[in-house]
């Protein structure tokens, strides 16, 4: 190899490096911050390992009698939500992407509408109480069923398909259910994965609608809870801390509190994405292409 | 293209009716509380029973941060329910979050029959709205709670003669005018710098913590003198130097922000910028955080810091600083002192308005309203105090003389004996009325130690303070532009760059002041002096 391009592959490395050094520090800061203690954070915010080895803000966080049916709750809502946003967003997509159809344009104008307008908060809380759905979870899985901007997305990855393949379908007798399983979904894999994965990270991060329709504690999703934790331990003292994290919160220090959270939330996400990766890059590009 | 303009035309037309449909009157919600009153009804003293007034069993809804921690304990349901004979209803909400849900369910018309008040402007606006109850003009049935309202700035939250909620105050006594602010200081460095008093002169406990920062007793890299955010740095200067607390001052004839006033003010931002060029003012204090001055004191990372605290506070404070640095005693380490004097050489006090922070709903009925001042009046007796700070005598503790001993069990879960906040947390019911700070300067778990320091710190400042008074009538005279006032003025930005920068301090302090006018500040001050010199005619 010339010496020109060794150099020019040392300084790329060396930038590339340096890139991914920066993008993956405050990640590896997010951990050791949680792993020691207040003494010797204040000494040395920036350490490159945990002085004074500790994990007594995972065992305030785990303390809380709550955090293992709140994961569950998240869990539940996550999952099922995901799977039911889903169902709604592919048939909805499905039948928008037959554009020979008639209507379907001005449902598309309908749809697009609900992008910019909304009811409000107000009329939002009113019409999930009328409908039973106060503090239960459904009111986190059932009001945001279909995100319009995901399903523009899918509708546009199902649009791209030929429609030959699905003439050639309907020749061979399939019907649309079959069509749209057997033909259109394996074609479209990497938006659904893009989706899934958007979903997910929704319903995972959700706890404002939470905050607000969930009253019972053995309800209330993982983020919900963990950000109480948090605003507890650095906000007014004199709002009281829950009698078993009391004990706990002598030896804890506000920072190390909130990464160990941040730690626990972005775990169940980060174990998805490998599988999903693939996909994501592929479907990222999608609803960029064309409307 | 007909078809398309017929399309447009349809899709209009839904829009219309969509938008329309949503003024439409929503039914009754299942909200809180019952509705045998109508909205904005003064409710008249009831005593259900000459005998005994808690003889019928009355529903009550409560909507308070510590709602979750109600309801599941022994001091709770064998004590408080029985003794009030209320069956209630909790509205869970969270100290990070209940100024949104109080908003959200007075605007769904859903306030609980108790609820904590999101603040002033809320207050004003639900009564105002007509979603709020007001008190019995007789109060004599609850005299303890008619002595706590017996405060200066209450009548002004007073509207048609009615008073729709009561105020939350630091301790039982809304007329107490000291702050409770002292600073946390490493005692052991300011002797070994030669000082054993600490300093009564601003410019003395500057000096005082630059001999500190130069001696360095620990060889601390980067010691700060003194630490804290802003206002920690700002406020005890502020208060001691200055007429600011005052809020708004009469300045050439004219009501203006206290800000305003130059003669007053300029003193002591040239002491604070003469301390920040000492470099005993920590570099950093415009981007810290509130917590911060405590945990480096407690770090061993800063000399002193200012803090607004407790004699609890104090006792919890010598405690963290034991746990964060082993082998050293917090009394011999650490003191609590009262900042220094103002100009005229005593310690300056305010006496501040007080905030309404409980509300009642207007659906509440008389009998309801009855048993919730009765719950309140009892809260702010003695007996009331003990039982949610220390119990049953003899069942939950003992005190002969000074000692006190604590006959709670062992928590299976930390080994160690319950506290009475882990054993009762229904006891927080305290906070829907004060926020219980007398009571640690009597409290026999508090060390006496910080209760002397903190009882004789503030029989100094009661005995010798120059007093000021908050004026609420002008600071809350409400005016459109003058409600626009929190996005004219940032006079707390504009002290920091004149105390971190090296320009001519009048010139900048000028210069802060003609941007406060030029955005508006002009029209909404003559404004208020229009409508207030309307009112005095």
């Amino acid at each position: 190899m010339s010496k020109r391009l060794k150099l020019s592959k040392v300084i790329i490395y060396s930038v590339l490096g340096l890139l991914a050094l920066i993008t993956i520090y405050p990640f590896y800061t997010t951990i050791i911050t949680s792993m020691t203690t207040q003494a010797a954070y204040m000494r040395n915010p920036l350490m490159l390992w945990p002085l004074d080895f500790n994990l007594d803000a995972y065992e305030y966080v785990f303390h809380n009698s709550n955090i293992l049916t709140a994961f569950r709750n998240s869990l539940i809502v996550s999952v099922g939500g995901t799977f039911y946003s889903m169902i709604l967003t592919v048939s909805a997509a499905y039948a928008l992407s037959k554009t020979h159809v008639r209507g379907t344009r001005l449902m598309m104008y309908l749809v697009v509408i609900t992008m910019f307008f909304s009811g409000g908060l107000i009329p939002t809380y009113l019409n999930i109480k009328n409908l039973g759905l106060y503090n239960s979870l459904w009111s986190l899985v059932l009001p945001g069923g279909i995100s319009t901007f995901y399903m523009i997305i899918m509708k546009n990855a199902f649009m791209d398909i030929p429609k030959e393949l699905e003439e050639s379908a309907y020749i061979d007798g399939a019907n649309d259910l079959v069509i749209l399983f057997r033909v259109m979904l394996p074609l479209v894999k990497p938006t659904l994965a893009c989706i899934v994965l958007f979903y997910a990270v929704d319903k995972w991060n959700e706890w404002y609608a939470a905050m607000l329709y969930i009253q019972d504690k053995l309800r209330q999703p993982l983020m919900y809870v963990l950000r109480t934790m948090v605003t507890k331990i650095t906000g007014n003292p004199q709002a009281g801390l829950d009698a078993q994290m009391m004990e706990k919160a002598q030896t804890v220090y506000p920072v190390g509190i909130q990464k160990a959270t941040i730690l626990f939330t972005i775990v169940p996400i980060m174990l998805l994405y490998p599988f999903l990766q693939r996909y994501f890059l592929k479907g990222i590009m999608v609803g960029a292409v064309k409307g | 293209m007909k078809a398309k303009k017929c399309w447009a035309l349809i899709l209009a037309v839904l829009l219309t009716i969509g938008c329309f449909s949503a003024c439409a009157d929503t039914p009754a919600a299942s909200g809180a509380g019952s509705s045998t009153v109508a909205a904005g009804e003064t409710s008249t003293a009831v005593n259900t029973d000459e005998t005994d007034p808690f003889a019928e069993t009355v529903k009550l809804s409560i909507g308070f941060w510590g709602s979750e921690k109600l309801g599941g304990d022994e001091l709770w349901n064998d004590y408080i329910v029985p003794k009030f004979n209320v069956d209630f209803d909790y509205i869970q909400m969270d100290f990070s979050d209940y100024v949104e849900k109080v908003r959200l369910l007075a605007a769904s018309d859903e306030l609980p029959d108790i609820c904590v008040s999101p603040g002033r402007t809320d207050y004003f606006s639900y009564s105002e709205q007509g979603l709020l109850k007001a008190l019995p003009d007789d109060l004599s049935d609850y005299p303890e709670l008619e002595a706590y309202l017996d405060t200066p700035s209450l009548p002004f939250y007073y509207i048609d003669g009615k008073l729709y909620g009561i105020p939350r105050g630091g301790g039982r006594n809304l007329n107490n005018a000291f702050a409770g602010s002292f600073y946390m200081v490493r005692k052991d460095w300011m002797e070994q710098a030669g000082y054993e008093e600490f300093p009564t002169e601003w410019e003395e406990f500057f000096t005082m913590a630059q001999d500190v920062m130069a001696l360095n007793p620990d060889g601390i890299s980067n010691l700060v003198g003194i630490a804290g955010s802003t206002t920690e740095i700002l406020d005890p200067m502020k208060s001691s130097l200055s007429k600011i607390g005052e809020g708004f001052q009469l300045i050439d004839g004219q009501w203006a922000p206290a800000e305003f006033n130059k003669e007053d003010n300029i003193p002591w931002l040239e002491l604070g910028r003469k301390a920040y060029q000492m470099g005993v003012i920590d570099k950093n204090f415009a981007l810290d955080d509130a917590s911060v001055a405590k945990d480096k004191i407690l770090a061993g990372q800063a000399f002193c810091g200012m803090l607004y605290m407790t004699a609890a506070d104090m006792q919890s404070l010598a405690e963290q600083f034991e746990s964060a640095n082993p082998g050293k005693s917090a009394e011999e380490c650490i003191g609590f002192y009262l900042p220094p004097n103002g100009f005229d050489g005593k310690p300056h006090a305010i006496y501040s308005a007080v905030n309404i922070g409980t509300m009642f709903s207007a659906k509440m009925s008389d009998e309801q309203m009855d048993r919730t001042l009765r719950f309140i009046d009892w809260i702010l007796t003695d007996e009331g105090q003990t039982m949610l700070n220390l119990g049953e005598k003899d069942k939950d503790y003992t005190l002969e003389g000074e000692t006190f001993t604590s006959l709670l069990p062992e928590n299976p879960a930390t080994g160690k004996q319950y506290t009475y906040e882990e054993k009762y947390p229904s006891c927080i019911i305290k906070q829907l009325v004060t926020w219980g700070g007398d009571w640690a300067k009597v409290s026999p778990t508090v060390d006496k130690t910080y209760r002397d320091i903190y009882n004789d710190a503030e029989a100094y400042v009661m005995e010798n303070a120059t007093y000021a008074e908050y004026n609420y009538e002008v600071a809350w005279t409400k005016t459109d532009a003058m409600s626009k006032w929190n996005y004219m003025a940032d006079f707390e930005q504009g002290f920091v760059k004149i105390i971190m920068g090296t320009d001519n301090i009048g010139a900048m302090y000028d210069s802060i002041i003609e941007d406060t006018l030029a955005k508006g500040g002009k029209q909404a001050l003559a404004e208020l002096n229009e409508v207030l010199a309307a009112k005095t005619e």
